[in-house]
């Protein structure tokens, strides 16, 4: 898995953060700090792997780099990008995976990790999140 | 308390501008100004400037001339020129200068700007897997205030309708065409819900301001615009703002209602006092949700306020009377002295085929950029 992951848990153990010791605040991805508080006690807080959307849009074009995900302009696909609104109130910021039908705010949505290519052929390990079933 | 006064105002038209760099344009702005203030570069006692892709602003002292006077470069995102002119306020009200200039430039690429996680403390992987284009908070924003607050697709049209109507009256505009609305309407999808005409691009442009005091204004017998407030704040925490990567639980006011409360507050003037405005409008929501965020109107009240016609320049809350962001794009360094070039033309009474009419007397200007900056003014003409 590529070392800038390492941080992150993918799959059955759902999506890891941070919560703040002392005023309880979350965070996603893990911080040192409270940017609330200021405090430096900070602990790991596993977010689970269902949410809500909060709110979502379309990447209709590529991004320019350092985004390598289908740099080919040829080949680039159109994917989701959301906030999903997590059992304990966090919104965390994520792929969608695009569907058929339009996403829907409020509609449930599930962690889903998925292995991208690379221009240069390595794969990548990132996270998704698609429309569960309610 | 004494007032701070701009004596001077200059700007290069916005645009693209072949064989002129960034500077050169700052350059020429900065000529400009001193020639409607009727002064000299070597009478200005200090300088703040700044600019994303066109260099140090430092470096216009060259073609300016080397006087030494203290000249300071910032930098805050899209908010640089409303950043620029509160440090160059705040050195008129120390004393620290005579005259101080405010002063930005840009020259960028074409195409969105891809910003630096590096540089915003966000881990890499972030802008590496696609989130952190700028574009994209605009529209996860705007899409979750639609919901909540019932704001029309056909409203957001009419934002950018308008934009590119003031725009053509505006000889200093780069989009001088009108764009009709089902042009707009069917323009390529972005990012949902915005689409090609409903943004700012990024461009070139220059813009400076000459600032003195209340008190030097009355010894020389000037006209003057008097800042009846200059605010700015950065993010708090808890607000949505651009780059974030996580949204707090309780959601809190932004960067832009918290430097807007300022304002009014240190001004003793409120929203109903303002005759004309300028907002930033990266894209079309943002002017829709920035009018409410700085107390023009309650949150959702945007839809009837912009399908009654009441931003137009003919209607009761003038915004962007320039063509704003939209119509002019957005050289980082200089955009938020454009904002405050137009006040200056509209209350001075030089806006043209623009112009408000019934003499406006009260402006206002709000500027955001990243990672959660926001800078406002508000302006009178007396």
């Amino acid at each position: 898995m590529d070392k800038v992951y390492e941080d992150l848990v993918f799959g059955d153990n759902g999506l890891m953060g941070s919560q703040c010791s002392n005023c309880k605040e979350y965070f996603f991805p893990k911080v040192k700090s409270c940017s609330n508080c200021a405090s430096v006690e900070i602990e790991n807080k596993n977010f689970g792997t269902t949410g809500r959307l909060w709110s979502w849009t379309t990447q209709n074009i590529s991004p320019k780099a350092p985004y390598f995900l289908h740099e080919n302009k040829e080949n680039f696909e159109i994917y989701g990008v959301g906030f999903i609104e997590m059992p304990c109130g966090i919104k965390v910021k994520s792929r969608l995976q695009v569907s058929d039908t339009k996403f829907k705010i409020n509609q449930k949505m599930e962690l889903k990790t998925s292995i991208l290519e690379k221009p240069d052929g390595a794969t990548l390990p990132i996270f998704e999140f698609r429309v569960g079933k309610e | 308390m004494e007032r701070v006064a701009i004596i001077g105002i200059g700007l290069h038209p916005f645009g693209r501008s072949p064989g002129f760099s960034g500077l050169d344009q700052g350059v020429f702005a900065a000529r400009k100004a001193l020639e409607d203030a009727e002064l000299e570069w070597s009478d200005i006692g200090i300088a703040f400037g700044g600019s994303r892709s066109s260099g140090h602003a430092m470096a216009a002292t060259n073609q300016l001339g080397l006087t030494g006077l203290p000249f300071i470069n910032l930098y805050t995102g899209c908010a640089t020129g409303g950043s620029s002119l509160f440090a160059a306020a705040n050195a008129i009200k120390s004393g620290a200068a005579k005259y101080a200039m405010a002063i930005g430039f840009d020259k960028h690429e074409r195409g969105a700007f891809s910003p630096s996680a590096k540089n915003n403390d966000i881990p890499p992987w972030v802008s590496e897997t696609g989130l952190m284009v700028t574009t994209q908070f605009f529209a996860l924003k705007l899409q979750r205030y639609m919901h909540d607050y019932n704001i029309s697709h056909d409203t957001l049209v009419k934002v950018a309708e308008k934009a590119f109507q003031n725009g053509s009256l505006n000889p200093n505009a780069w989009r001088k065409n009108i764009v009709p609305y089902k042009e707009i309407a069917e323009s390529k999808m972005i990012n949902d819900p915005l689409r090609k005409y409903m943004f700012c691009s990024p461009a070139e442009g220059g813009a400076a301001l000459i600032l003195t005091s209340e008190t030097e204004v009355r010894k020389m017998g000037a006209k003057a615009v008097f800042l009846e407030a200059t605010e700015m704040r950065t993010k708090s925490y808890g607000s949505f703002e651009v780059y974030d990567t996580c949204l707090a639980v309780n959601i809190k006011p932004t960067a832009t209602s918290n430097a807007a409360k300022a304002a009014f507050e240190s001004a003793g003037i409120g929203p109903d006092d303002i005759d004309v405005l300028q907002i930033q409008d990266t894209e079309v929501g943002a002017e829709i949700m920035h009018l409410a965020e700085n107390g023009f109107c309650e949150h959702g009240e945007q839809e009837n306020l912009i399908q009654s016609g009441e931003t137009l320049i003919s209607g009761r809350i003038p915004v962007n009377t320039d063509g704003g962001c939209i119509a002019n794009g957005e050289p980082i360094g200089a955009s938020g002295l454009r904002q405050v070039y137009e006040i200056c033309l509209q209350l001075r009474g030089q806006a043209g085929l623009r112009q408000v009419l019934n003499s406006p007397k009260v402006g206002y200007t709000h500027v955001y950029g990243s990672p959660g900056v926001s800078a406002v003014n508000i302006l009178s003409a007396s």
